[in-house]
């Protein structure tokens, strides 16, 4: 009988001593049989996984990942898009006749920002002029 | 240029068997692929004198996938040990609640990467890559006859932990 032999394989599979034909046999008849006596439900799980992990290759994980790549390259392009629409609204309101008192003020706004900027960016600059003062002090006084 | 082409024959099929074992052992498929890229560069760096010597390609390049992970994850593990080890718990955890629905392919994969690495490893080069004793105690550096125990211990031991999480799922009474 078949079974008897399946049973006495599965005993030495246990123990680690069945060769690797037999446990081909084993292989087999788990995952081509399609009802197997309940106690070996769990062998044919085992089985039926050993199987399916041999196919698994990096070229078929690689096809998932470029699908997945391309996905996000289109919700990166679609999020692009939606901002440079409303960048593209934002300009038209600054630049709409009627709100050109609202464009004055921002300009307005704009420019004491920047005043601000290059008022700080002049007093780095004296301070940076003391620097180069003090270097040229201690070259002399190495020298 | 044929001796050339035709070592870039073998490497180019023994990519998907690296790659298994890198899976294996790093779990992680990124850097499962990363190592595999890094394993097939370094064997193709290795001297022609160097190629001579070694008696089989696939035996060798498997050993050195194998130390190659096991670096990685030394360096990993000097990194964030703590957090790993809660991690691990809680997949544990939500995976006995999902028993009941959970596909059961899927459960033997995350019980064997659970496993200890010997055993892990050991059920990796037998069940998957069907390998036989010589060559899993020439990759693992253990005699063949610890490799005999070890197999036989992690078969009970899988088929143990497999019933038990089964049986939690389907609770009788």
């Amino acid at each position: 009988m078949e079974l008897k032999k399946i049973k006495s394989l599965l005993e030495k599979y246990n123990e680690g001593e069945t060769t690797l034909q037999e446990e081909i046999q084993l292989r087999d008849y788990f995952t081509q049989q399609e009802s197997v006596p309940e106690e070996w439900v769990v062998y044919r799980q085992l089985f039926q996984y050993y199987a399916q992990a041999q196919k698994e290759t990096l070229s078929s994980q690689k096809k998932e990942k470029s699908f997945s790549t391309k996905t996000l390259l289109l919700v990166a392009a679609g999020a692009a898009l939606v901002f440079s629409l409303q960048l593209l609204g934002f300009f038209e309101t600054l630049l709409a006749p009627n709100n050109e008192e609202a464009a004055k003020l921002v300009f307005q706004e704009f420019q004491n920002q920047m005043k601000t900027v290059s008022t700080h960016l002049n007093k780095v600059a004296e301070k940076a002029a003391y620097l180069d003062y003090w270097n040229t002090k201690t070259q002399k006084l190495i020298k | 240029m044929t001796a050339e082409s035709s070592f870039l024959n073998q490497l180019e099929q023994l990519r998907d068997k690296i790659y298994r074992i890198t899976k294996r052992i790093l779990i992680s498929q990124e850097e499962a692929e990363d190592a595999t890229q890094e394993v097939i560069i370094r064997l193709w760096q290795m001297e022609t004198s160097k190629r001579a010597e070694v008696k089989s390609l696939e035996a060798y390049s498997v050993t050195m996938a194998k130390k190659y992970c096991m670096d990685r994850l030394k360096s990993k593990q000097a990194q964030n040990l703590s957090l790993e080890g809660r991690f691990d718990s809680a997949v544990e955890a939500s995976l006995l609640k999902k028993v009941e629905t959970s596909d059961a392919l899927l459960w033997v994969g995350k019980l064997i990467d659970q496993l200890p690495e010997k055993e892990r490893m050991i059920i990796q080069l037998r069940e998957i890559e069907n390998y036989d004793f010589n060559t899993i105690s020439d990759i693992l550096n253990l005699p063949e006859g610890t490799v005999r125990v070890y197999l036989s211990r992690t078969r009970k031991k899988l088929r143990k932990q497999f019933l038990e999480i089964q049986n939690h799922g389907i609770k009788k009474d």
